[in-house]
C-alpha cells in the first residue's frame, strides 16, 4: 500500500493501479471517453488529464500509475482548462444535433459537455464529414459523430478475438471502418454500441424507436446460454424495445452476446400462434381456450382413456425453466411415463450432473484450460471471452476436438482428430505424465502432459460427454486426474441444461420409438432443434393425438392435433440453473402477446384438467419453493456406466444465430445469416 | 558526465570550422563504396572492439565523454540513454536507426545514407555490441527511394565482407541489420510511431512509459537512435570522447549536420562544429541570397521557434546558444528566410504540415492542428480579426503539452514562436487583408 492525495485528501492505495482506479474507486469523478476499465488503455481521447504536483504537464489519469507521495488535482485550474480545453476540441467537428441523435439523452459526450464544457465555442469554420459505414443489420453508424476513442476497435480486437474495424486514415481524417466490403461478424459485436461514448455506433433495431426516458427497465436473465448473462430490458408501450446488459462480474461482466441482445425481436413475429389451434383437415382453425383444454381433458384424461405405463411422450427444450420442467415431470410420473426427451438438443449425457463444477469467474483463475469438444462461440461465447483474455495475460489455452472451430483464441496446442482416436490420445498423455520427462516437448501429448497440473481445468463440451465413445476414454481422464489433481468441469449449453439434469436425473434424456396414446411437445421446432430430427417425426407418426405447445408455429405442423401459444421468454417467469449451478429468477418484462400464456400456467390448468394431483399452484414462486437444489460439485468425472446402446449418434452443429425459437425469428439475427449465406 | 567533461576539457568557444565527422566520404570517389571507407579505416574500431572483447561500459562511458547528444532533434545525450537499455535481458534486443527524417527542411540523413552508408552500419554494430542487440533495422524515410536501395547494397557489401551476420570477425557475435523503407508519414520519425510501423501497424505513437528501451519492438528492449547520432559514433571510438567533445562547446560535443536551406545563395548540408557563429554558417551557406536582407531563421527545423534576424546575429549555433535566444538544435535544419518573405504565408505552409501529419490518435492535436490552419487560412484571405491572433495563441498552447507524442508541442511551436515575433506583421496583414512584404 502507498500513499497518495487527490485533492488535498490522504488516502492509501494499492501499488500499480492507476489514477482513473484509485478515483473511481474513491468516488471522485474524472470525465474520460476512450478509457474502459475492460479495455487496454489508449490514453486519445486526453479527457482525463490531470495535474500532478512536480509535473510540468498534465498525466492522463487512465494511464500513469500512481507514486507514493502524488499529489493529484482533479479541479484544480490547469485540470479544468485541461478538461475545457480538450472537450473544446472534442465538438469541433461533432455534430451538435443531439435532438435528432438517438443516442441524445444517455450520451457521455453530451453529459461530460454538460459538465465540463463551455457553453460556447470558438470555432466557426466547417465541420468535418464523414461517410457512413454499413456495419451490417446490427450496428448502425452515424461517423460524423465519432470522437475516435477507439474503444469499439479495441473492443473488438481484445474481446472479440479479431480486428474488424480500425482507424484508417490521419489526423481529421481518421476514421472507423471495416475492412473493404466486410461487415462486423463477431457474435458479441453489440457490445459496441454500449462502448460508443457518443451517437457513432448505434443499435440499428432499435435507431429512432424510443427516448431513454421514455422506457421502464425491467431485469430479466439470458434465456439462450447457461451462463444466464443479466439483461436489462428496456419496455415502451407493452413492447420490449431494446435488451442491454446488466453489469454482473460473475457472469458476464458488462457484455452481453448479439443473441441475447436482439433475440427480442423475435416476440412480435408473423409467426407466433396467436390462439389455441385445431386440426381440421390439413389446415388449423382458431378455438378458444376453454376448448382446447376439453379437448385435452377428453384425450388425456386417464378416466377417460385406458393408459399403459410409457404411453405418452414428452419432448421439451433446455430452455424449459425449472417451474415447468417440474410440472412436466410430475405430469410424467402421473401418466407412469419414461419417455422425456428434455434436453432435445442433445442425447444422453454420460456423465452425472454435468455443470461448470466451479464458479464461472474462477475459470480465470486457473493457469491453463483445455477445451475438450465443445462449439465454445456458438454456445457461450461470453466463456470463450473470458479465455481469450486468459490467453491474452499469458495463460495457456489448448484444444482438443474432432471439428476445427476458429474460436480467435491464441492456442497453446490444438489437437483435432476424430473421436474415436481419442482414447489413444489420452493414453499417451497420461503415460507422458507418468514418465515426466524433462526434454523439449515434441509432441502435443507430451506439451499437454506437461501443462496439466492441479491448476488445469479441463472443459468439457456438452457433444463430447454426450456422444457414446465418451465412455471409452473419460476413464482415462479419470487416471489422469488421479495423477495430476487436474479439476474438470462440463460446458451444457442450454439456458437450464444443468437444471434440467438435475429434476431429471433418474430419465435418460431418450425416447422408444414405439407407439403412443398421446404427444406433447414444448417449444421446440423439430426442424431446427433436435439432434436427430427424424426420430421426433418418427414419434409423431406413431402417436395418436400430438400437442405442440410454443409461441411460434413450426416449420411443418401437419402433426399436431393441437397447438397452444405460449409465451415467450419476456413474457415469462421463472428460474433457469445456470453453468456454474446458480439458480437465477426472472419475471415478466412484458405482458404476454395475443393469447399466449405462459408455459408454466397452461400447464397447469392442464393438470387440472386431468385432475393430476398437486396441481394447485397460483403463483410461479409456489413451484419454485417446490424443488429442492442441490449444488453438485465432483473431483472426478461420475459415469453413467449403463450402456446405452439404442442411442444413435447425431452431431448437430451449433448455430448461434440459429439456437432457439426467439433467436430464429429475430430479424436481425436473422439478417446476418443471409448476409454470411449469401457470400 | 558533465563533472567528467568539466574536468577534463577547457573549450575554445572561438575558431569554428567545416568538420566532417559524419560526412567524411562525401568528397571521395565512390563514397559510399565499402572500398571507400575501409580507405579511411572504416570497420577498423568494431574490428578493434571484438577482437579485444572491450568493456560495454567502458565504451559507454567514452560516448558520455564525448557529449554526444541525439541529432534527431531531442538532443538526448547517447552515452545515458544508451545504458538505459537492460543490460542481463535474456531474449532477442533491437536497435534502430531513425532515417525518417520527414520535416520540412530535413536532409541530413539522406546524405549520410548516401555518401557514407558503412560509418552507419559500424555505428550500429558498435552500438550493438555495447547494447547487446543480436538484431537492427534502419527505418527510412517513405520518400527517398534511391537511398533505401543504396542502403541495401551497402548492407549486402558488408554482409558478404562478413561484417554483418553470424560470428562477426570470428568472434562470436551476431549482428543482422535490416533497411525498412517507411510508407512517408511524419509520424513515423516519431521513435514509437516508427516501432509500430517496423511491427507492420499503423504509425501511432505509443503511450510512454513504458519505453522502447524496456518495451519496443514486439515488447523487446528497443534502442531508436537517429542516423547522425549512430554515424558519429565509430570516429568517436576511434579518436576518443575528448576528442569529439573538443570539437563542439560545453554541453554539445562534437560536430552536427546542419541542412541550411531557404534564401541563401548555397543550400545544402555543412557539417559544423557545434558553437560556430551563426552568422560564419550563413557565411558558409552564401549568405542571404540575392544580396537581399535576412529577416528570420529557423534553425532546427520548423518544430523549432522561429528566430528573427537581429536576435541570431549574435547567437552561437550549439544547443545551449540556441536555447538562449529561445529556440533549438533540432535536427538541424536550418529555414533561412529573406526579407521579403511574409511570415503569414510561411506559417501558413508550416500549419498545414502538421495538418496534414498528425496521426489523429489524440483529441488535441487531431482537432487543434486543423483548427490552427483554418484561422491562419482566414488571415491569409483576409476574413480574420485582431481577436483571431488570441485564439490561435490560445489554441496553439491547449494543443501544446496535452498529447501522447511531441507532434503536438510541434506544432504548436511556429504558431507561437511566429506570432510572439512578427505580431506586428499578422495585424498589419489582417487589417489590410493583403500581404505585408511582396
Amino acid at each position: 500500500m502507498i500513499k497518495v492525495k487527490i485533492n488535498g485528501k490522504a488516502i492509501k492505495v494499492q501499488e500499480k493501479t492507476t489514477i482513473i482506479e484509485v478515483a473511481d474507486n474513491h468516488g471522485i469523478e474524472i470525465p474520460r471517453f476512450c478509457y474502459h476499465k475492460k479495455l487496454s488503455v489508449a490514453a486519445n481521447c486526453r479527457m482525463c488529464l490531470v495535474e500532478v504536483k512536480n509535473f510540468p504537464k498534465p498525466l492522463p489519469a487512465c494511464a500513469t500509475q500512481v507514486a507514493d507521495g502524488m499529489e493529484i488535482f482533479t479541479k484544480s485550474k490547469q485540470t479544468k482548462d485541461c478538461q475545457q480545453s480538450v472537450m473544446e476540441f472534442l465538438l469541433i467537428n461533432h455534430p451538435l444535433d443531439c435532438p435528432i441523435c438517438d443516442q441524445g439523452g444517455e450520451c457521455d459526450l453530451q453529459d461530460t459537455a454538460m459538465a465540463y464544457g463551455s457553453p460556447k465555442s470558438r470555432y466557426q469554420e466547417e465541420k468535418r464529414v464523414v461517410l457512413n459505414k454499413n456495419l451490417g443489420p446490427l450496428v448502425s453508424t452515424d461517423l460524423n459523430r465519432c470522437i475516435q476513442c477507439s474503444r469499439c476497435v479495441r473492443f473488438l480486437k481484445e474481446v472479440g478475438g479479431m480486428q474488424e474495424l480500425g482507424l484508417i486514415g490521419r489526423g481529421e481524417h481518421a476514421e472507423i471502418s471495416a475492412y473493404v466490403k466486410k461487415s462486423v461478424e463477431s457474435e458479441i459485436s453489440g457490445n459496441v454500441i454500449d462502448l460508443c461514448p457518443v451517437g457513432a455506433l448505434t443499435s440499428k433495431p432499435f435507431r429512432y424507436s424510443a427516448r431513454t426516458w421514455e422506457m421502464i427497465r425491467k431485469s430479466t436473465i439470458s434465456p439462450h446460454d447457461s451462463l444466464g448473462s443479466h439483461l436489462e430490458a428496456h419496455v415502451k408501450d407493452g413492447n420490449v424495445m431494446r435488451v442491454l446488459p446488466r453489469e454482473n462480474e460473475d457472469l458476464n461482466e458488462c457484455w452481453i452476446s448479439d443473441r441475447d441482445r436482439f433475440s427480442y425481436m423475435g416476440i412480435n413475429h408473423q409467426n407466433r400462434v396467436k390462439t389455441p389451434l385445431i386440426k381440421k383437415g390439413a389446415t388449423h382453425e382458431p378455438i378458444s381456450w376453454e376448448v382446447a383444454f376439453q379437448l385435452i381433458e377428453k384425450q388425456l384424461h386417464p378416466k377417460q382413456n385406458q393408459f399403459k405405463a410409457d404411453d405418452v411422450v414428452f419432448f421439451t427444450s433446455n430452455q424449459t425453466t425449472m417451474e415447468e420442467a417440474f410440472l412436466v415431470k410430475k405430469m410424467a410420473e402421473y401418466f407412469n411415463s419414461h419417455q422425456i426427451k428434455f434436453d432435445a438438443a442433445n442425447g444422453p449425457a454420460y456423465i452425472k450432473h454435468p455443470s461448470l463444477n466451479t464458479q464461472v469467474k474462477k475459470i480465470e483463475e486457473f493457469e491453463s484450460i483445455i477445451l475438450l469438444g465443445s462449439q465454445l462461440r456458438n454456445q457461450n461465447p461470453l466463456i470463450l471471452q473470458r479465455l481469450r483474455k486468459m490467453a491474452s495475460h499469458g495463460k495457456s489455452i489448448s484444444v482438443i476436438n474432432h471439428i476445427d472451430f476458429n474460436l480467435q483464441v491464441n492456442l497453446d496446442q490444438k489437437v483435432i482428430k476424430p473421436i474415436t482416436d481419442f482414447k489413444k490420445f489420452f493414453q499417451q498423455i497420461l503415460k507422458d505424465i507418468k514418465t515426466d520427462s524433462k526434454k523439449i516437448s515434441k509432441t502435443a501429448e507430451q506439451r499437454l502432459s506437461k501443462i496439466i497440473s492441479n491448476k488445469t481445468l479441463l472443459l468439457i463440451g456438452e457433444d463430447v460427454y454426450s456422444h457414446p465413445e465418451f465412455l471409452k476414454f473419460a476413464p482415462i481422464i479419470n487416471d489422469i486426474i488421479d495423477e495430476t489433481a487436474m479439476q474438470f468441469g462440463c460446458l451444457p449449453a442450454g439456458a437450464n441444461s444443468v437444471g434440467l439434469h438435475q429434476l431429471f436425473s433418474h430419465y435418460k434424456n431418450t425416447v422408444e420409438i414405439k407407439n403412443y396414446q398421446a404427444s406433447l411437445t414444448v417449444n421446440l421446432d423439430p426442424a431446427f432443434d433436435f439432434a436427430d430430427s427424424q426420430m421426433h417425426e418418427m414419434v409423431m407418426q406413431k402417436s395418436k393425438f400430438n400437442i405442440l405447445i410454443s409461441p411460434f408455429l413450426n416449420q411443418n405442423n401437419k402433426h399436431y392435433d393441437l397447438i397452444l401459444p405460449s409465451a415467450t421468454h419476456f413474457e415469462n417467469e421463472g428460474s433457469f440453473l445456470n453453468i456454474e449451478s446458480r439458480l437465477q429468477n426472472f419475471t415478466q418484462t412484458i405482458a404476454p402477446k395475443f393469447e399466449s400464456k405462459p408455459l408454466w400456467k397452461i400447464l397447469r390448468v392442464m393438470g387440472n384438467y386431468i385432475e393430476c394431483p398437486d396441481f394447485e399452484f397460483e403463483t410461479c414462486s409456489q413451484i419454485t419453493n417446490k424443488i429442492a437444489n442441490k449444488i453438485h460439485t465432483f473431483k472426478k468425472l461420475n459415469l453413467v456406466n449403463e450402456e446405452l446402446n439404442h442411442h444413435k449418434v447425431n452431431y448437430r452443429l451449433a448455430n448461434i444465430n440459429q439456437s432457439d425459437l426467439l433467436v430464429r425469428k429475430s430479424k436481425a439475427l436473422q439478417d446476418i445469416l443471409h448476409l454470411r449465406n449469401e457470400k | 558526465m558533465n563533472e567528467i567533461v568539466d574536468k577534463n576539457l577547457n573549450l575554445e568557444i572561438t575558431n569554428k570550422q567545416l568538420f566532417n565527422i559524419c560526412l567524411r566520404t562525401k568528397h571521395l570517389k565512390n563514397s559510399n563504396s565499402l572500398e571507400t571507407y575501409k580507405s579511411i579505416g572504416g570497420y577498423e574500431q568494431i574490428k578493434k572492439i571484438l577482437k579485444n572483447k572491450l568493456d560495454p561500459q567502458q565504451l559507454i562511458d567514452e560516448i558520455k565523454i564525448s557529449g554526444l547528444r541525439g541529432r534527431g532533434g531531442a538532443g538526448f545525450p547517447t552515452g545515458i540513454k544508451w545504458s538505459f537499455m537492460p543490460r542481463d535481458y535474456d531474449g532477442i534486443k533491437y536497435i534502430v536507426c531513425n532515417s525518417d527524417e520527414g520535416e520540412p527542411g530535413t536532409f541530413k540523413d539522406r546524405d549520410i545514407i548516401r555518401h557514407n552508408p558503412h560509418q552507419l552500419i559500424e555505428g550500429m554494430l558498435i552500438g550493438a555490441y555495447i547494447m547487446n542487440a543480436q538484431v537492427g533495422y534502419n527505418y527510412i524515410h517513405g520518400e527517398i527511394w534511391e537511398e533505401y536501395v543504396s542502403f541495401e547494397k551497402a548492407i549486402e557489401e558488408a554482409r558478404k565482407a562478413g561484417l554483418l551476420g553470424k560470428n562477426i570477425f570470428g568472434s562470436g557475435f551476431n549482428f543482422e541489420l535490416h533497411a525498412f523503407h517507411g510508407y512517408g508519414a511524419y509520424i513515423c520519425g516519431e521513435e514509437t510511431a516508427l516501432i509500430e510501423s517496423i511491427e507492420g501497424k499503423k504509425g501511432q505513437p505509443r503511450y510512454k512509459p513504458p519505453f522502447p528501451a524496456t518495451y519496443g519492438i514486439y515488447g523487446k528492449p528497443t534502442n531508436v537512435n537517429n542516423t547522425e547520432t549512430y554515424a558519429s559514433i565509430p570516429w568517436i571510438i576511434e579518436n576518443g570522447g575528448q576528442a569529439f567533445m573538443a570539437h563542439g562547446v560545453k554541453n554539445s560535443g562534437g560536430t552536427k549536420i546542419f541542412s541550411v536551406s531557404g534564401h541563401v545563395e548555397k543550400p545544402g548540408n555543412y557539417e559544423i562544429e557545434l558553437g560556430m557563429p551563426f552568422e560564419q554558417l550563413l557565411k558558409e551557406a552564401g549568405g542571404v541570397w540575392k544580396g537581399r536582407k535576412l529577416k528570420a531563421v529557423i534553425p532546427g527545423g520548423p518544430s523549432t521557434p522561429v528566430v528573427p534576424a537581429d536576435i541570431i546575429r549574435n547567437a552561437t549555433i550549439d544547443y545551449d546558444g540556441l536555447a538562449k535566444i529561445g529556440s533549438s538544435v533540432g535536427a538541424g535544419s536550418m529555414i533561412v528566410m529573406d526579407e521579403t518573405t511574409c511570415m503569414v504565408s510561411a506559417l501558413k505552409r508550416l500549419s498545414y504540415f502538421f495538418y496534414e501529419e498528425s496521426c489523429g490518435q489524440c483529441t488535441p492535436c487531431r482537432e487543434g492542428t486543423g483548427w490552427v490552419y483554418r484561422i491562419i487560412s482566414r488571415i491569409y484571405q483576409g476574413q480574420a480579426t485582431l481577436d483571431d491572433l488570441d485564439l490561435l495563441t490560445d489554441v496553439s498552447k491547449k494543443i501544446s503539452g496535452r498529447t501522447i507524442c511531441a507532434l503536438g508541442d510541434a506544432a504548436a511551436t511556429p504558431v507561437l514562436s511566429f506570432i510572439k515575433h512578427f505580431r506586428d506583421e499578422f495585424e498589419v496583414f489582417i487589417k489590410n487583408g493583403k500581404k505585408l512584404v511582396n
